[in-house]
């Protein structure tokens, strides 16, 4: 946690938004996305979120479904998905998370799996589908804070005061906050209701706040920078790539991200 | 050990399975559910006008009917039919649309979603919302949107609009993750009508406390015909709603024995089948904790049945409870053995049972003969059996059909080149 940590602070006194870019492993394979992560690096990502592609991301929109059937169905698995994250960290400084679906991490064990990432030096872990309340059982809680390994907890705008104060009990790292209801990948208008809601959650927590699902433009970065530190983007990336030849995909990300990022 | 208590509970935890891992955006809208329908089933005026619908709408109580022919050609037990086939819109199905339809008008909701496979749990919520004035989206896999056209013909003549699943294998789970992803993009308006005892807390024990009027009618019934409860209940397992419906009211009678009897497709030892309890593991996906076929990685895994209604990886998680508690008994039937038991029941009992259903019936098959004459099984006749003329006719090879079908095909080809 500690990598992840200081960039937070780095973020923060910068005063600039952060941005946390997200792929899916093995998309379209695993050579290519490998050479993806490195290009969304270089251009000027902050954090990488990694996703571990699962067969049924219900959490997910059309675009990051497809980029999670079309890994699988070229083979990756979550050994081969783990290796190459550990080859990307290894190439980096900054801070990589794994974002995945609770059912991977239960069938590889909880405990092994939480080691497995901090041994591999990964920062923290987005697990959509495991709302605290089902921690008894589980125990992703415990072994994530055990190994020093940040677990990001969602806030959705639907979410109810009384739940968000909870929800905050839990986290570690950073709070992410969806901006709008819904899956990743619409494009979503900045309004007021979205404000009021990123200021509720800042009134009742300390960590920095990172905000996605929708998230495509500079326009928007803008709109929401004085709300949050970290930008979290996905779909509209995917976009950039998605059934293009590699060379060509490794341009527009750079190019997609340069006008995302600004000067 | 009290299982109705444990299987009905707020919390939706059944021993280790159930839950209701859903992102957080879901969260309050299951909870919202959750609370209007554990009121509801407080209330009255609620309670009774559920029952009055069963009575005038949907056709309850069924009969429970006795088999003397094919208790007489087997030799052995008594056996008793369970007619869920005889409901409005043909199968169980509708016992828990008319419920939860209920449930979404008391919270003012005016847009339902549901998934479909073979189409039956679509064409009843079709149905109900046709009925109650509510708008209605069915999600289908693309796959079974193709096959399946008689029932999105019907759907669609209920005034549905069904929307065919392009993801992954095209089959009911990514009609269930698309309906997911529909109820997490309009969360405040839409009611997601769930068609079994699946998914996130509520709905198992929601659909469970809507089927369970099916053993309970079978309680004074067998009563009434035997003198007595039965000895053994049988019904076939896919996600588990026709089964927890006729166990249900029986799980704390200690001396009644049941079989859940799972979908064997061509074989248990191959992957070509829907047996979770056949080489099966714990997972989390959809929503809930139960027993999933899937891959070491914990990939859920094709499944296949003759049956489409039992095509599917997941299994109830009060299903998987009654299963490691060792309550129930699980086996499966095999789509070769499910075929001669459906002929059998037609030609001995003249009644044509859903596929589904069938799979009891190859047990009650296995059954009955080892069993004394005085001894009682009844059996959930889950639905019935028209809807599957198509896979039926194919399957039987009848020359009689595929003639039929060319000639349709030439008529209609020659009508629309004339047009």
């Amino acid at each position: 946690m500690k990598k992840l940590n200081s960039q937070l602070d780095k973020i923060q006194s910068s005063g600039k938004p952060g941005f946390m870019m997200h792929m899916v492993a093995g998309y379209p394979d695993l050579e290519q996305s490998e050479k993806i992560a490195t290009q969304i690096l270089d251009s000027g990502a902050d954090l990488l979120e990694v996703q571990i592609p699962f067969s049924d991301p219900v959490a997910d929109g059309p675009v990051i479904a497809r980029a999670n059937e079309v890994a699988l169905k070229n083979g990756v698995t979550v050994g081969t998905s783990l290796l190459m994250i550990q080859r990307i960290v290894a190439s980096t400084e900054k801070p990589i998370v794994i974002m995945t679906y609770f059912n991977i991490i239960q069938n590889y064990g909880v405990e092994k799996f939480c080691e497995r990432a901090v041994e591999i030096g990964v920062q923290g872990l987005i697990v959509p589908d495991y709302p605290f309340d089902e921690e008894k059982d589980n125990s992703l809680i415990k072994y994530a804070q055990a190994n020093k390994l940040a677990l990001i907890q969602v806030i959705a705008s639907t979410s109810r005061a009384d739940r968000i104060q909870e929800i905050i009990k839990h986290a570690s790292g950073f709070i992410y906050c969806m901006a709008r209801t819904g899956t990743t990948g619409r494009k979503t208008d900045i309004n007021i209701q979205t404000i009021n809601y990123l200021e509720s959650v800042r009134a009742g927590c300390d960590l920095p706040m990172a905000v996605g699902f929708g998230l495509s433009e500079r326009s928007q970065v803008q709109a929401l920078k004085k709300y949050a530190q970290i930008m979290v983007v996905g779909s509209a990336l995917i976009n950039e790539y998605a059934d293009k030849p590699l060379d060509e995909g490794l341009k527009r990300i750079k190019k997609f991200m340069e006008g995302l990022i600004g000067n | 050990m009290d299982y109705k208590a444990t299987l009905i509970n707020k919390e939706g935890h059944f021993g280790a399975f159930g839950g209701r891992y859903v992102p957080e955006v879901l969260v309050p809208i299951m909870d919202d559910l959750r609370d209007a329908f554990f009121m509801a089933t407080e209330d009255e005026h609620f309670i009774e006008e559920l029952k009055k619908l069963h009575r005038t709408y949907t056709g309850r109580p069924t009969p429970l009917y006795h088999c003397e022919n094919l208790s007489e050609k087997l030799g052995g037990a008594q056996i008793f039919m369970k007619n869920e086939g005889l409901l409005h819109t043909g199968a169980h199905k509708i016992n828990h649309c008319l419920g939860q339809a209920l449930i979404a008008k008391r919270m003012g909701k005016k847009r339902v979603i549901a998934e479909t496979g073979a189409g039956q749990h679509g064409l009843a919520t079709a149905t109900v919302c046709a009925k109650f004035g509510l708008d209605c989206t069915v999600y289908m896999g693309a796959k079974d949107y193709a096959r399946q056209r008689p029932n999105v013909f019907w759907m669609e003549q209920l005034g549905a609009t069904v929307i065919p699943v392009t993801d992954g294998d095209q089959t009911l789970r990514d009609a269930i993750n698309a309906a997911l992803r529909d109820l997490i993009s309009h969360p405040e308006e839409t009611h997601y009508l769930l068609g079994t005892v699946c998914g996130p807390n509520p709905y198992p024990a929601m659909n469970t406390y809507f089927q369970k009027v099916i053993g309970e009618e079978v309680r004074t019934q067998i009563e009434d015909q035997t003198g007595g409860p039965p000895d053994y209940l049988i019904a076939c397992v896919g996600g588990g709603s026709n089964a927890l419906g006729l166990f249900y009211d029986f799980l704390d009678d200690e001396h009644i024995k049941m079989i859940g009897v799972e979908a064997g497709g061509k074989g248990v030892s191959d992957h070509e089948h829907a047996a979770r309890f056949q080489g099966g593991s714990v997972g989390v996906a959809e929503g809930f904790k139960s027993y999933f076929l899937q891959n070491g990685d914990g990939q859920l895994s094709s499944t296949h049945s003759i049956s489409a209604g039992l095509d599917y990886a997941g299994v109830g998680p009060q299903i998987a409870y009654l299963q490691e508690s060792k309550r129930v008994k699980f086996t499966y039937a095999i789509d070769r053995d499910v075929m001669s038991a459906y002929q059998l029941l037609a030609q001995t009992e003249g009644v044509f049972a859903a596929l589904e259903s069938s799979h009891a019936v190859a047990e009650v098959i296995k059954l009955a003969p080892g069993l004394k004459k005085d001894q009682s099984i009844v059996f959930n006749c889950s639905g019935r059996g028209d809807k599957d003329l198509f896979i039926v006719t194919k399957e039987l090879g009848d020359e009689g059909f595929k003639t039929f079908l060319a000639e349709e095909l030439a008529e209609v080809t020659k009508d629309s080149g004339t047009a």
